[in-house]
């Protein structure tokens, strides 16, 4: 079973997000890094690139398939996880900490609020 | 969507599905990368069973084989099997498929899973005056495919009775193995009497075997071969996918596409020229002199993994396409084939589109691995 954990907020393209102070922090589940097996390549934007919510910004492979990133909500970017991008096998191990993507500043903080619980996203997946 | 009799075992065993030509097959088990690497350093175990089997039976099936196929088959002796195409009067191919010679009355095809059907009408309804019959037994067979350099090793082990140490290569033989133990059980048995049959065939580029058994006791089949031999890692279509790449082998669909002949993919040595006819021999030949297409074999320059489809560029100017592209779990790069415009035989290097970006290719030599 892929875990959901309860204080993250969703989309239906399989990112994750929390806040952190003014700031959201983006990945991708545990559902969709299993559902890509062995993750080899990751791509992502460059910091102070504007994104467009549900607007693709990069790109998650596997040997198998790529699957784009979706943007949650409107926002800047102010930094990205050079550890992932370097070693792309630490979204596998740990989707929801060392395997984080981009940090950003959101542009309508109550864009946040609108994103799937974790009850919507565990029936999104197992539905 | 078709299921194999293996699906509850591949359940049971964890596997993710994926589905491939209206076929729920298992895409990986644990991992694609620890099962492509057990198949280039021991052994795995692929379900093929939604591959299909033909057999072309007759007076004239050998001269009606050699006159739908590209390559030879007057040459073959008894057992032997050949690679080669089944092609229409536009030499496009409908299949690439091995031919194994049963005897000189009796042809076996493996076909691919999303041609069986279309190559079976084919044949069937081909305007000829041969005397022959052709049988689409595919529902009446499963396939496994045991691959990896310990497979003859340890399938030897397996089937002591069949005298498996004189197969040579690209020849076909009877398990007598499971003749004994399965034969006197099945309900229905194969009106060509070959129900467990072996050939040192494969698309991994690793030596191996093929076993075509009844669908009826293939999970029995299956089940022993694990249980006799736990170095036999189950693997799923994926790594059977990238091992193929990595072999340089084309798959129809990806490659040896609508519009093209098999002389656009550099596989002249299964085409014999020298036979009289063939069908689709006029267009080759045609073809050959006014070379449409470039077929290369590439590596990204980067970390960047290239997808069929892709398109391939110059200066900004389309010139090809990304046949099939993937993450080389032996190289760590991404690798791939392109069909380029003829006139672009001599490039090096070329621009592959990824996404929003253009990422820089080289022409490599395939085979890519060894």
């Amino acid at each position: 079973m892929s875990e959901v954990k309860k204080e993250l907020k969703y989309t239906k393209e399989h990112e994750w997000a929390s806040q952190d102070g003014d700031l959201i922090v983006i990945g991708i589940t545990d559902h969709a890094q299993d559902s890509l097996g062995e993750i080899v390549y990751l791509e992502l934007p460059a910091v102070g690139d504007s994104l467009d919510k549900d607007s693709p910004f990069g790109a998650v492979e596997s040997t198998k398939s790529v699957s784009d990133l979706y943007s949650p909500l409107n926002c800047e970017v102010v930094e990205v996880n050079s550890d992932a991008e370097s070693s792309p096998e630490l979204i596998n191990q740990s989707p929801y900490s060392e395997g984080w993507l981009i940090k950003v500043k959101p542009t309508n903080k109550e864009d946040f609020e609108e994103l799937l619980t974790a009850d919507d996203y565990e029936s999104l997946i197992n539905g | 969507m078709n299921t194999t009799p293996l699906f509850q075992i591949h359940e049971k065993l964890n596997a993710k599905f994926t589905e491939f030509n209206g076929w729920n097959m298992p895409l990986w088990f644990s991992s694609l990368e620890d099962e492509h690497l057990h198949v280039r350093n021991q052994v795995g175990i692929f379900d093929v069973s939604h591959m299909g089997e033909i057999e072309i039976a007759g007076d004239d099936a050998e001269s009606f084989t050699d006159f739908i196929f590209t390559n030879n088959i007057l040459s073959l002796k008894t057992g032997q099997a050949r690679y080669g195409f089944i092609c229409d009067s536009d030499a496009q191919v409908l299949d690439d498929v091995i031919v194994y010679k049963i005897s000189n009355k009796r042809f076996f095809l493996c076909v691919n899973a999303g041609n069986k059907d279309s190559v079976y009408e084919w044949l069937f309804n081909l305007d000829h005056k041969f005397n022959i019959e052709v049988k689409n037994l595919s529902n009446f067979y499963g396939q496994l495919a045991v691959q990896g350099p310990k497979t003859i090793e340890v399938i030897n082990k397996i089937f002591p009775k069949s005298n498996l140490v004189s197969l040579n290569k690209f020849y076909m033989t009877n398990i007598i193995d499971l003749e004994e133990k399965f034969l006197s059980s099945l309900k229905v048995k194969c009106p060509n009497g070959d129900n467990f049959l072996i050939a040192r065939t494969g698309y991994t580029g690793e030596d191996g075997y093929e076993i075509f058994v009844p669908n009826e006791v293939i999970s029995s089949v299956y089940e022993y071969l694990l249980e006799s031999c736990n170095e036999i890692k189950p693997c799923g279509l994926a790594a059977r996918d990238t091992l193929r790449i990595e072999a340089g082998f084309p798959l129809h669909g990806n490659e040896l596409i609508k519009g093209t002949t098999p002389v656009d993919f550099n596989l002249n040595r299964f085409i014999d020229f020298k036979k009289t006819n063939f069908i689709g021999k006029e267009v080759i030949e045609k073809r050959l002199e006014n070379k449409k297409y470039v077929f290369v074999g590439f590596m990204m320059a980067d970390n960047s993994i290239a997808r069929s489809g892709y398109d391939v560029l110059r200066n900004n100017t389309k010139i090809g396409f990304v046949t099939s592209g993937t993450f080389s779990p032996v190289l760590k790069k991404g690798i791939g084939f392109a069909l380029l415009d003829y006139e672009h035989s001599q490039i090096t290097e070329f621009e592959i589109r990824i996404r929003k970006s253009l990422k820089i290719a080289q022409k490599v030599d395939y085979p890519f691995i060894r």
